[in-house]
Parts: C-alpha cells; structure tokens; sequence
C-alpha cells in the first residue's frame, strides 16, 4: 500500500513539475527575435528525473514531455521531441554515476545533457525548414537553462524532501 | 527487453511526428488545437503575475525617465499635428471625390481585441498565444496586427485560443508591395529581427526608406496593411525593420473580413432555425429536345 502510495505521488510530482516547466517556458515576457529567449525549463526538469526518479522518467515519458512541449510551444511538432528522446536515450548510462555525485558534477552532466538537445533541435529544424535558424539565439537560450539548472535542482531537492518526511501522529 | 522495445517505439514515434511535422501534414492539427484549448487558460492564469511584474517594472522605468519621455511627447505632438491638418485635407478631398462618383463603400473588416498570453520564448519559432479563438468569430489565416503594422496570421486555432506565427518566424512567407514603386516581393521571416524580402518584381528599383505594405496576393492578407520599411541592403539581400514593436505586444488586433453572402439570381434562400442563410441552387433544367437522335 506504502509502495503504491509512494509511486503514486512520484509520479503525480514528475507530471505536475514538468507540465509547470511547460507552462512557464511559454508565460509572454517580450515577444520576437528582438527579445531574450527565455530558457528551456522543461530541459532541466527531464534531466533532474532523469537522476532522481529514472523509473518514472524513461524514454516513454520524456516523449510524452516533448510531444506536449512541442504542441504547447508552438515548435515544429516531433522537432524538440525527437531531441529530447535522443538525448535521453544518449545521455541514459551516463545518468547512474551522475546520481550520487555533488552538484558541480551534475551540473557539468546537464551541460551535456542540454547542449545535445540544443544541437539536435538545431539540426532538425534547419533540416525542416531548409533554413539555418539563428545560432546565436540558440546559444543565448541554451546558456540561460544551462545557468538556470543549480536553482532549480536545489528547489526541486527540497520538494523532493517534503514528499520523504515521514508523517508523524498528532 | 520490454523497456528497450517501448525505448524503440518512442523514438519511432518521435521520427513519425517529426516528419508529419517538418510536412505540415494536416492530421496533426487537432492536437495541436487539443494542446491550444488546455494550455491557453493555465499559461493565463500563470502568467498574470508575471505580466504584472512586467507591467510595473516598465512603469517604473518610464517614471525614472519622464524628463526625456515628457520632451519626446512634446516633439512627437508638434510633428503629429501637422499630419493632422494634411489628413484633414485628405479626408475632405476624398469625401468630395466620393460624393461626385457616388460611391458608398461598406466596412469590409471587423476588429476583435485579443490579449497575448504565451509565446515560443524561444530560438528555432517566434509564434505567440492570443486568448481569442474560433467562439470570438477568428478563423485560420486572421491577419493579427499590434494596431499599426501586421505582424501575423493565426495558424492554429482553439476554442478560446489562437496561435500567431509572427512575420519574423522563419515559416512566415507575406506578399508584399514596396512603396512608393509599387514593387511587388515576398517577404520571408528567418526568426532573426529582420525578415527578408525576395522575388522583387524591380529589384533595381529598391531603396533605403521605402514602405513595405502587404499585397492581397494569394488572398491571405488584406491589401495595404503597413509591415515596416526597407532598413538595409546587404550583397543583394533587402532587410526589412518590422513596424510592430514585438518586445511591447500586450494587446493585438485581429482582422476578421466579412463574408457577405453573395445571392445566386437562381438560388433558393434557406432560413435554418438558428438563423444561417443558405443558398441552395436549383438544378439546371434539363435540355428538351434536341439530343435525340
């Protein structure tokens, strides 16, 4: 029953997290190419339940992730999805020594993570388009979720937590 | 191994959509639409502190600079009142003309206000999320303007929801007329701040300045819609500075055309009970005679 329970709540909390990352990549501040891209929150909550709860996120459901990423951002549809699963998978062995490493590790680890994604949707949408997309944007967006990742990894460590306190009788 | 064959299949899955994406295949389109109606009201409500903070940020702002803000409105007041008086002329002269043809023309447009409440807030599209859809009467391919300039036109619509690919988005192709030349060209957005424009009709004729408005060729986009002007002219290449100020876009227009019903002299006229006239054409009467051998 505890067992249940547990996944249960791992699972709601994986879901409800990465559709927040969704959500809040698309929040409107600043529209255009004139404006700073705004990073990739749904990059760095993969790659966390990638370590923390790999049994949750397994390539299934990071296509899961990136099909709805796709479609809510407005991204040619299967363009991020297919970077994100390929990534993931890539990325998939290197993720078991990472797990119990300090957070310079890991952070060196998402740098990787991120910037096969950014590469690989590069890579597919210029071949969508037949167009090269501006590299300088991409880097700017790939940086700012690069320097974005220990914030969120410590937040998230910490929502981590209160789903482990035990829960103690009044 | 039954993870590796699900892996397998996911990645298949992923290769599948991708290519029906990068197709632009139709079947893909009610998804979209399904992802549009749910994650249009959650970005909303998400986003209205965000906006706010945004919206005080830039109060701020404008409060620390209101010397220069105060000096620039005043310069920008003396300019606009002398466009003012020519307008007046204009507007006088035309209704004069107007009268002596006899002519009276009847509003072809409709305008609907929609908030922007999500974009791509990335590198590889630039598309916003309005909070109006197919309920507020926007069909695909509204023109979307920020009140001066067009910047877009809807490409999937939801409910209560629309996405906007903007003419900076690299899918963006608008037929365009340079002015004054009259020179026609397509103008092709590459996600950077400065779409291009190609297929010039007088590719000799083009210079630094000129207006560049949208053409109803292709029947997308209304004629004379303001885009922006002609900014550089780089190794043969025309670079555009949009008009609409993207960075800015709280608020946009959307340009709804009337479809008026166009009554067939032989048509039948049908009132259903929710109000919609249809026509109905008779079927055309039959030869008599004259075939039989």
């Amino acid at each position: 029953m505890k067992a249940a329970w547990s996944l249960v709540w791992a699972l709601t909390l994986v879901l409800v997290t990465c559709g927040f990352a969704i959500v809040l990549t698309h929040v409107a501040l600043g529209v255009g190419a004139d404006s700073t891209p705004w990073p990739r929150f749904s990059v760095i909550i993969v790659f966390f339940w990638m370590l923390h709860r790999p049994g949750i996120m397994t390539v299934p459901m990071v296509f899961l992730i990136g099909l709805a990423q796709d479609l809510v951002l407005g991204d040619i549809p299967g363009a991020g999805l297919l970077a994100l699963v390929l990534a993931s998978m890539m990325m998939g062995r290197w993720t078991i020594p990472l797990r119990t490493m300090p957070l310079a590790w890991r952070w060196i680890g998402f740098a990787g993570f991120a910037g096969l994604v950014f590469a690989l949707e590069w890579v597919l949408t210029a071949a969508a388009r037949l167009m090269l997309p501006p590299i300088d944007l991409v880097i700017v967006q790939a940086g700012m979720t690069f320097l974005l990742y220990p914030v969120i990894s410590v937040i998230m460590r910490q929502i981590l937590r209160i789903g482990r306190t035990p829960t103690r009788t009044l | 191994m039954v993870g590796r064959g699900v892996s397998v299949a996911a990645l298949l899955g992923a290769v599948a959509i991708y290519i029906l994406g990068a197709t632009s295949d139709p079947r893909l389109q009610p998804l979209r639409e399904i992802a549009l109606d749910i994650s249009a009201p959650v970005t909303e409500f998400v986003g209205a502190p965000m906006r706010f903070v945004r919206r005080m940020a830039g109060d701020a702002g404008e409060f620390l600079d209101l010397a220069a803000y105060n000096k620039k409105l005043r310069e920008d007041i003396a300019s606009l009142s002398q466009w003012r008086e020519a307008a007046l002329r204009l507007e006088a002269e035309n209704a004069q003309l107007r009268a002596l043809n006899k002519v009276t023309l009847a509003p072809r447009f409709d305008y609907i206000t929609a908030q922007v409440i999500g974009n791509s807030g990335g590198a590889f599209t630039q598309s916003i999320t309005i909070n109006a859809g197919r309920s507020q009467g926007v069909r695909p391919g509204t023109v979307v303007m920020d009140g001066t300039a067009a910047i877009g036109r809807v490409v999937a619509l939801g409910e209560n929801a629309a996405r906007v690919v903007l003419v900076t988005d690299a899918s963006s192709r608008i037929p365009a007329v340079l002015q004054p030349g009259d020179i026609r060209a397509l103008l092709i957005g590459d996600n950077t701040g400065r779409p291009k424009l190609q297929f010039l009709s007088k590719p000799g004729r083009v210079a630094k300045g000129q207006r560049v408005l949208t053409s109803n060729h292709g029947g997308i986009f209304p004629k004379g819609l303001p885009l922006g002007t002609v900014d550089a002219l780089v190794d043969n290449v025309v670079q555009v500075a949009p008009i609409g100020d993207f960075r800015q876009l709280e608020f946009v227009r959307l340009v709804i055309e009337r479809v008026d019903l166009t009554i067939d002299s032989d048509a039948v006229l049908i009132v259903r009970a929710d109000g919609e006239v249809e026509q109905e054409k008779a079927e055309p009467a039959e030869d008599e005679g004259g075939d039989e051998e």
